[in-house]
Parts: structure tokens; C-alpha cells; sequence
């Protein structure tokens, strides 16, 4: 299955070359954007979901190389402009998932992780994302029956996902003991919530007897 | 009905290679399956094949550990092969060690674990045999 957001993730080059195509050639612009991504740090040499204005100011600058033209530089920058906003007002958003049956752990996991993907998560990241959702969800199943599992691009400076798992349920009654490690319950290794803590950037439960439970967590890119 | 993730008997082993997304009641079925086919074929060993698994939560991981156990109590030994590595770093960061059980990293090194190994291709046969006569003329040489 593959999802709308992993093929805009692919186009992005495709964008910018055919957006580029008046002035440059395929070739010099992949060149460059390899090159510019390959500088920037990012580990794939692939350039991000949308491109941030330093990130921009770097490719015009390569290509300066090949436009000698100051006006059609310029209109170089005007179309990577239109290209990073047309992708920034389509960026991946939240989703949302109702836990109520055993495979709905799975349906969850695997959009969390498609929406993981198209934010830029790392391949080991979509994985300790997926996983602490599995967790969650199955919590929900097996202690609350029903629930939601909901995940969003995180709103901070850094980019970054967030996710909550909420639920009706009967709560956590020791929350501390249980995140202390030294708990093991009889479905899982007695593990799931810890790691989801050590797994995660942020992490917080709200919860007590009758309360239901409440957790939000937070990864960063 | 069908079974959803087929286990396949070579020689003295099972292998059973797992393709598709675990849910909870396949893994439950999985368990059953293989204790079945244990008692049903003469092996000495279970190798468990995970490279298409997308995740390994803690359920999971602890059926895996639960099979491995009930095959060692059927006097089979469990290898499991193809862990992905980001896979690895979640399971050891969540604290989840297979401690009790085998792993290799793939699924010929896991075979040749139970002495099932690559056969000599027919050139590397003849590699052997030429090295050895040029041994054997340096020999003569020496002579």
C-alpha cells in the first residue's frame, strides 16, 4: 500500500526540475539539489518535504554556477518559492483512529508510521514510532475496550510528530510503578508504556482509577 | 482455512518466514500452528523468519519468546533470522532482550546453524583440485 504522502515525498525533485527546466538542465538540477542536501546534513542526500528559506538560498546559490543571467536567477528563486509553498499548504496532516477491534492495532500503527514517513522520520524512527503505537493502541483494546489513537505534525519549532491515546477506560491505578519497570503484566512483557517512554522525545500520562487514561508523546525529527 | 503464514519443512528444520503484518490473533494462531507442525514432523529445529515484519512490539516479541520455549519443550531449538536493524535498536531500547533465544542474521546463516550448508559449486570444486595439483607439482618441483 503505498500512500499519496510517500509519493509526494518522491516528486519533490521532479518538482523543482521540471519547474526549473526554462533555465537548467534535469541533470544540473539533481546534481544540485543532491549536493545542497549531501551539505545540509541530511543523511538520504534527499531533499525534505518542503524546503526551508536557508535551505533555498543554498541551491540558489549553486545555481548562480549555471545562471549567469541575474534575472533569470531570479526567476529560479521565484519558482522553488512557489514549489515550497504549494508543498507546505499540502503537507501531511493529522489522522485519526478509532480502537475498538484487535486489528484496529494495526491500522493504526501503519498510518501513524505512513504519516511518520512523510514528515521526514528516519526508517529507525517510523519504526520506534509504530511501535509505541502499537502499545498504546493495544492498551486501549485490552484494558479500556475502545478509545483513540490520533497523530499530528507537532506545532513547534522543531518538526516533529505528536501523538495521543485516549481512552474511557478504567485508568491506571500506580502509574508510577508501572513506568518504574519493575511491572510486568500478563499481555505484554510489562514493558510497553516504559518503552514507549524511553522510545519518545516527550512523554506524559494523565491518568488514576476511574479516570480513563491520557498520553501524549512527542518525537522529533 | 488457509493458513495465512505457511511453515515449510526442509530436511531436519521448519522454517517459517513471516510476510505479512502481525496482528494479534494471527500471532495466537501462529503459535498454535507450529506446535502442530512440530509434533507432526521429525525436526530438531524451528527457524523463524522475520525480515517482511513491519514492527516487533512487546506482544509480539513475547509470542516469539513464548514459541521459542514451547519448541524447546518439543526438544526443538528456535532460531530467529533477517531481525531488521532498526527493528533491533526498538527491542533493545525497549528494553525487550530475547535473552533465551538464538538470532542470526539471516535466514542461511540460521540454516547452517542446524548443519544445512551451501553446496560447493562445481567451479569452486575445480578451484580446489587445481590449487591442490599445483601444490602437488610444486611438490614435484621441490623433488
Amino acid at each position: 500500500m503505498t500512500s499519496p504522502n510517500s509519493e509526494r515525498r518522491a516528486s519533490l525533485t521532479d518538482a523543482i526540475v521540471t519547474g526549473l527546466s526554462p533555465w537548467v538542465s534535469t541533470i544540473t538540477v539533481q546534481s544540485v539539489l543532491s549536493m545542497v542536501a549531501r551539505r545540509a546534513g541530511m543523511r538520504s542526500g534527499k531533499l525534505e518535504e518542503s524546503l526551508d528559506p536557508k535551505i533555498l538560498e543554498e541551491i540558489v546559490r549553486a545555481l548562480s554556477l549555471y545562471v549567469r543571467n541575474s534575472s533569470d536567477l531570479e526567476n529560479c528563486r521565484r519558482v522553488l518559492r512557489d514549489v515550497s509553498e504549494r508543498r507546505r499548504s499540502a503537507a501531511p496532516s493529522a489522522v485519526e483512529i478509532p480502537i475498538t477491534c484487535e486489528q484496529d492495532i494495526v491500522v493504526a500503527r501503519t498510518r501513524v508510521r505512513d504519516l511518520a514517513r512523510a514528515l521526514g522520520f528516519q526508517h529507525t524512527d517510523q519504526i520506534k514510532i509504530a511501535t509505541a503505537v502499537s502499545e498504546l493502541s493495544r492498551n486501549i483494546y485490552s484494558y479500556a475496550g475502545s478509545g483513540v489513537v490520533s497523530a499530528a505534525p507537532a506545532r513547534r519549532e522543531r518538526s516533529g510528530i505528536v501523538i495521543r491515546a485516549v481512552d474511557r477506560g478504567p485508568g491506571i491505578r500506580d502509574i508510577d510503578h508501572v513506568l518504574s519497570g519493575n511491572y510486568s503484566s500478563k499481555t505484554g512483557m510489562g514493558l510497553g508504556l516504559r518503552g514507549c517512554k524511553q522510545m519518545m522525545d516527550t512523554f506524559q500520562v494523565v491518568t488514576g482509577a476511574g479516570r480513563g487514561t491520557h498520553v501524549t508523546m512527542e518525537k522529533f525529527t | 482455512m488457509a493458513r495465512v503464514i505457511p511453515i515449510i519443512k526442509l530436511y531436519n528444520t521448519l522454517i517459517v518466514s513471516i510476510q505479512t503484518e502481525l496482528g494479534d490473533n494471527l500471532v495466537t494462531e501462529l503459535k498454535e500452528d507450529i506446535a502442530e507442525a512440530i509434533r507432526s514432523n521429525d525436526v530438531t529445529g524451528l527457524v523463524i523468519e522475520l525480515s517482511g515484519v513491519d514492527i516487533l512490539d512487546s506482544f509480539i516479541a513475547r509470542s516469539l519468546r513464548d514459541i521459542a520455549f514451547l519448541a524447546r519443550l518439543m526438544g526443538v531449538e528456535t532460531v530467529l533470522a533477517g531481525l531488521d536493524p532498526g527493528m533491533a535498536c526498538t527491542l533493545v531500547e525497549m528494553g525487550m532482550a530475547l535473552r533465551d533465544v538464538q538470532c542470526s542474521l539471516n535466514l542461511e546463516s540460521a540454516l547452517e546453524r542446524f548443519g544445512l550448508v551451501r553446496p560447493k559449486r562445481e567451479s569452486e570444486g575445480d578451484l580446489d583440485s587445481l590449487l591442490s595439483s599445483e601444490h602437488g607439482d610444486d611438490d614435484l618441483a621441490q623433488l
